[in-house]
C-alpha cells in the first residue's frame, strides 16, 4: 500500500505543475498591470519609480524566466502580500482553509450517509413509490443550482421562519468550533452543498445495486440462509460501492467548487470566499493562492480517492 | 475609494446648515428618552460592514470599511454637528482664524488622555500631519499644502513642518499659512489624515524627526493593530472575514459608553447586511430604498429617514478617445435633456430622494438651485441640440458625428450596485431613443475606479460623491486636476470655474455669503457645460433595533453620541 501511494503522490506532480502553469498563464494574460494594482492608492509615484519596480519584481524578464522564479516562491509556500490587504497570502489562505474543510468535510459524511441508504432503499424498492420519489428528488436536486437552494433556504428557513442562522459561523459574541453554536450554524450550508451530492449518489448506487444483487454469489449467499441485511450489507454493497468511490473524487469537486458560492451565500469565511472577493477586488496574489489550494485540495482528494478504491477492490493495487 | 476620499477630501469649515429634520419611517417613531427612562449598563452593538478593513489607520486609508474602524478611535480636533454640519469643538476646545486668515490656533481640552492613560497632546497632531507628508500612499496631502514649510517637509530638505507649532505643554497648536486657505479651520483638524494618530506608539515604527524620505508610516504592524484609542472604543481583536471587535473605552473624554462592546461584522454584501438587520443579528444600519418596505414592517426595528450629502451622476469624459462628441456641450447637454431622472428617481429610490442639477446637494449652506436648468426629459430637443451640434441621423436610426462614426459609446458602473445598475438599463434603452447606441460595461468597484482614473479609454461612467459638510469642490472640477489618481476624471476645464473655485477656497472673501456666490458660479457653470448628467441626491432609510436608546442619526453622523446608546430591556 506504501508503494501505491508513493506512485500516487508522484504521479499528482504533473496535474500540480499543469494547474501552476494555467494559474501563471492566466493571471498573466489579464489586461491589469499588476504594478498599477501593486501601487493602488500611490498617486506620488514617479514612473521611473514604476520601472524600477517593475525591474525588481521580475515583470521585464521573459515569461518562462518569470514562471521559474514564481514556482520557485511557491514551493516555498510564499505567495507574496496581498494587493489590497497589504498581508502575506499565505497566512490569509492558512485562516480560512480549516473553515472551508468544515463544511466540506460535514457535506461528506452527511452525502454518504444519506446518499447511500437513498440508492439502496431505491433498488430494493424497485419500481415503487419510494423508488419515484428518490428518483424526482435526485433530478430534481441534480437539475437546480446549489446557489438557488442557499438563497432560498436563507431568505425562507432564515430570515422569514427564523429557523436557522442566515450565516455567519457562530453567533456575535460566542467563537467555539467544537460547540452546539457551530453547528447549529453549519447546517445550512451543509445541508446545501449535500444536495447536489445526495442528489447523484443515489442514481449511480440504485443501478450497481441493482445489478449485484442478481449475480449468482448473492443468490449463494441467500440460499445459504444468510439474513438479507447482511446479504445487502456485506455482500451487495461492497461490490456496488467501487463504482461509487469513483464518483467520491467527482463530489469533492462539487464541494471544493460549490464552497465558492455557498460560502459567499452564508457569509462563511472559507476559501472560496476568500478567492471569490480577490477576483472581485482584482487581487492577483490572492486569486493565484486560492486556485493553487484549491487544486491542491483537489488534487489530495483524488489521491484519497484512489487509496479509497484500493481498499474496496485490492485487484487496483496489482495493477 | 473615491467616494471616500471626497468625504475627506472635502473639507468641513463654519457651516449654517439648511440640512431638514429626519423624517421618522417605520412602525414606530424614535423615541427619544423620557425623564423615567435610566440608562442601564452592558450589552453589544452590532454593526453590518460589506468587507475587512484594508487598515485601521487613516493616514492610508482610502475605503469605507477601513474608515468604519479607524474612525472609532483616531480623532479630530473638530467634528461636523450631526445635523446641521457646522464645524464644533471635539478634542480641542476652541479654535481660531487670525483676521488675516494666515495663522490657525487650536486649544486642546484639559486632561485628554489616549485608552492606554498617555497624554493627548499637539505633538499627535504634527506627527500625523508630517505622516502624510511622508506618505506614499496618502490620498490627502493637498489638504495641508498650504502649510508655510510643507514641500520642504514633504521634500526631505527639513526634519520638521516648520509652519506647526506646539506650545502651551502641547496644549495649543498654531498652523501658519502660506496663503489664505478659507476652509482650514474644520479641514485641519484631522491633521489631514481624518484621525490623530497616537505618536508615542507610532514613532517606534517611524521616526517622523527624518529627511529620508523613503521612510513612511505606510507599512508597519501597527496599521492593522491599533496600540491607543482617543475615541469611545478600543480595539480589541480583528477576525478576517469575521469580525473587528471594540471594548468601550473607561478614559473617553465624553464619558465611557453604556454599552459594553461594539462588534463590526463582515458580510459578503449589502442584502446580507439587510438580512441580519431585519434577523436582529445587527443592531444598527442602513437600508437601499427597494428595501426599506420589507425592512420598515419589521417589529424589532425603528426607522429615521434623512437627507444623504452626496448625489449620484453620469460623468462623460470630454478626452474620450472612442467619443470625441462627448467634447461638445450641446451633446452632453443633448444627453441629458434624453434621460428621464423622474422616472429613475420612482424605480430607484421610490420618490425617497432628490433631483439635483449642479454639485452642491441640497443638505449643503451652498445650495441654491435658482436660475439653474432643469433639463426635464425632453427627445425632441435632444434631438436637435444633437444636430444643431453637426451629429445627423443615419439610416439605422443611430446618429452619425462629423466625422462619419456612428455615436456608439460604453457607459459603464460597479456590478453589484443595483441603484447604478437600473440607471444603466434606463440609459441604455432611453438613449437609443434619441439615436445613441450604449455599450453597457459592469465590472468591479476597483475596476471601474482604476479604468475612470484620468485619461482617454472611457467614455460614460456611473459614480457618486459624497460629500463634507464644508463645500471645496476644488479636488473635482479644477483644470489642475485631472493627473492620475486626481478627481477631474471628465477633462473639465472652464477658466471662470477654476477662478471661483480659487475664490471659496482662498478668498478674498472668506465669509460664507462670499463663499456661497463663488460656489454659485461653479454650479451655475456647471448646469449650463453638462459634464456630468446630474441625477439625485438619495435619502438614506436608517435603521436601529427597538431596544437601543438615544440613537439619533443625521446627514453628517451616525454615531455622534453614541456613548450615549443603552439597550431599554
Amino acid at each position: 500500500m506504501g508503494r501505491f501511494i508513493a506512485r500516487r503522490l508522484v504521479q499528482a506532480i504533473p496535474t500540480l505543475f499543469g494547474v501552476l502553469v494555467l494559474t501563471f498563464l492566466l493571471t498573466r494574460l489579464s489586461p491589469a498591470d499588476p504594478v498599477q494594482l501593486m501601487l493602488g492608492g500611490q498617486y506620488d509615484i514617479t514612473p521611473e519609480d514604476r520601472e524600477r519596480l517593475r525591474d525588481s519584481l521580475g515583470l521585464n524578464d521573459p515569461l518562462p524566466l518569470q514562471f521559474v522564479s514564481w514556482l520557485w516562491h511557491v514551493i516555498q509556500f510564499d505567495f507574496g502580500n496581498s494587493f489590497y490587504y497589504h498581508r502575506p497570502v499565505i497566512q490569509m489562505i492558512g485562516e480560512r482553509i480549516p473553515n472551508s474543510l468544515q463544511i466540506s468535510i460535514s457535506a461528506l459524511l452527511i452525502t454518504v450517509a444519506v446518499g447511500v441508504p437513498l440508492g439502496v432503499l431505491a433498488a430494493l424498492r424497485r419500481g415503487g413509490i419510494v423508488d419515484h420519489a428518490i428518483r424526482i428528488f435526485s433530478v430534481s436536486g441534480h437539475a437546480i443550482p446549489t446557489f438557488w437552494f442557499g438563497l432560498i433556504f436563507v431568505l425562507v428557513l432564515g430570515v422569514q421562519l427564523r429557523w436557522f442562522p442566515i450565516g455567519s459561523m457562530n453567533v456575535v459574541g460566542t467563537d467555539c468550533t467544537f460547540c452546539w453554536d457551530r453547528f447549529w450554524h453549519l447546517i445550512g450550508p451543509v445541508a446545501v452543498i449535500s444536495i447536489g451530492g445526495i442528489a447523484n449518489l443515489p442514481r449511480i448506487l440504485r443501478t450497481e445495486v441493482l445489478e449485484v444483487i442478481s449475480q449468482d454469489y448473492v443468490r449463494t449467499a441467500r440460499s445459504k440462509g444468510l439474513r438479507e441485511n447482511a446479504v445487502i450489507w456485506a455482500h451487495v454493497l461492497r461490490n456496488a460501492l467501487i463504482p461509487v468511490v469513483t464518483l467520491f473524487g467527482g463530489l469533492l469537486t462539487i464541494f471544493v467548487g460549490g464552497s465558492l458560492v455557498i460560502e459567499q451565500v452564508f457569509n462563511w469565511p472559507g476559501l472560496g470566499r476568500l478567492t471569490f472577493e480577490a477576483a472581485v477586488n482584482k487581487d492577483y496574489p490572492l486569486v493565484q493562492a486560492g486556485v493553487v489550494f484549491s487544486s491542491l485540495l483537489l488534487i489530495l482528494s483524488y489521491i484519497v480517492r484512489d487509496i479509497s478504491y484500493a481498499i474496496v477492490d485490492p485487484r487496483i493495487k496489482v495493477r | 475609494m473615491r467616494r471616500l476620499t471626497a468625504v475627506l477630501g472635502t473639507v468641513l469649515l463654519v457651516a449654517v446648515s439648511c440640512s431638514q429634520a429626519p423624517t421618522s419611517t417605520g412602525t414606530s417613531p424614535t423615541p427619544g428618552p423620557s425623564a423615567s427612562d435610566q440608562p442601564q449598563m452592558g450589552g453589544r452593538i452590532v454593526f453590518g460592514a460589506t468587507g475587512d478593513p484594508k487598515t485601521m489607520q487613516p493616514v492610508i486609508a482610502t475605503d469605507t470599511q477601513s474608515s468604519e474602524i479607524w474612525n472609532k478611535l483616531y480623532l479630530s480636533l473638530t467634528r461636523a454637528n450631526y445635523k446641521t454640519g457646522e464645524t464644533e469643538p471635539n478634542l480641542a476646545e476652541k479654535f481660531a482664524l487670525s483676521s488675516d486668515g494666515l495663522t490657525l490656533t487650536y486649544t486642546l481640552r484639559d486632561n485628554l488622555v489616549w485608552s492606554d492613560g498617555t497624554p493627548f497632546t499637539g505633538e499627535d497632531w504634527k506627527y500625523t500631519a508630517e505622516a502624510v507628508a511622508r506618505s506614499a500612499k496618502t490620498v490627502r496631502k493637498s489638504t495641508l499644502q498650504d502649510i508655510v514649510g510643507w514641500a520642504d517637509y514633504r521634500d526631505g530638505k527639513t526634519d520638521s513642518l516648520a509652519g506647526v507649532t506646539i506650545g502651551n505643554n502641547g496644549k495649543t497648536i498654531e498652523i501658519k499659512f502660506a496663503k489664505v486657505f478659507c476652509p482650514a479651520t474644520a479641514a485641519l483638524g484631522g491633521a489631514g489624515a481624518g484621525g490623530i494618530l497616537p505618536s508615542v506608539h507610532f514613532k517606534k515604527v517611524w521616526d517622523n524627526k527624518t529627511t529620508d524620505t523613503k521612510t513612511n508610516i505606510d507599512d508597519n504592524p501597527l496599521n492593522m493593530n491599533p496600540p491607543a484609542s482617543m475615541g469611545p472604543w478600543i480595539f480589541k481583536e480583528f477576525k478576517p472575514g469575521v469580525q473587528v471587535t471594540f471594548v468601550k473605552n473607561d478614559k473617553y473624554f465624553r464619558g465611557a459608553p453604556f454599552v459594553d462592546e461594539l462588534v463590526v461584522k463582515t458580510y459578503a454584501d449589502a442584502t446580507a447586511v439587510k438580512n441580519a438587520l431585519v434577523t436582529g443579528e445587527v443592531t444598527y444600519g442602513s437600508v437601499e430604498a427597494k428595501d426599506n418596505d420589507e425592512v420598515s414592517k419589521s417589529d424589532a426595528l425603528k426607522g429615521v429617514r434623512y437627507k444623504s450629502s452626496g448625489y449620484t451622476y453620469i460623468g462623460w469624459n470630454a478626452k474620450a478617445a472612442k467619443a470625441p462628441w462627448l467634447a461638445n456641450r450641446d451633446v452632453r447637454q443633448a444627453l441629458w435633456y434624453g434621460i428621464n431622472v423622474n422616472a429613475i428617481m420612482q424605480k430607484i429610490l421610490f420618490g425617497l430622494g432628490t433631483q439635483v442639477y449642479a454639485h452642491n446637494p441640497p443638505t449643503s449652506w451652498a445650495y441654491d438651485p435658482s436660475g439653474l436648468t432643469q433639463y426635464a426629459n425632453d427627445v425632441a430637443k435632444a434631438k436637435s441640440l444633437l444636430e444643431k451640434a453637426g451629429a445627423k441621423m443615419g439610416t439605422d436610426g443611430v446618429y452619425r458625428w462629423t466625422d462619419g462614426q456612428p455615436m456608439r459609446m460604453r457607459i459603464e458602473t460597479n456590478q453589484g450596485n443595483n441603484a447604478r445598475e437600473t440607471i444603466l438599463q434606463f440609459a441604455q434603452e432611453q438613449y437609443k431613443a434619441i439615436g445613441i447606441q450604449i455599450d453597457p460595461l459592469l465590472e468591479s468597484f476597483n475596476a471601474l475606479l482604476d479604468r475612470t482614473d484620468p485619461g482617454t479609454d472611457y467614455e460614460g461612467f456611473i459614480l457618486g460623491w459624497s460629500l463634507g459638510a464644508d463645500p471645496d469642490p476644488y479636488s473635482i472640477w479644477h483644470s489642475s486636476q485631472q493627473g492620475k489618481g486626481q478627481f477631474n476624471n471628465v477633462g473639465y476645464s472652464s477658466p471662470a470655474v477654476d477662478q471661483a473655485l480659487l475664490d471659496n477656497r482662498n478668498g478674498p472673501d472668506c465669509s460664507q455669503a462670499g463663499r456661497k456666490a463663488a460656489l454659485k458660479k461653479v454650479d451655475q457653470n456647471l448646469n449650463q457645460d453638462a459634464p456630468y448628467t446630474f441625477l439625485y441626491a438619495a435619502d438614506v432609510n436608517f435603521y436601529a433595533n427597538k431596544q437601543l436608546q438615544n440613537v439619533d442619526p443625521n446627514t453628517y453622523s451616525t454615531t455622534w453620541n453614541v456613548e450615549k446608546w443603552w439597550f431599554k430591556k
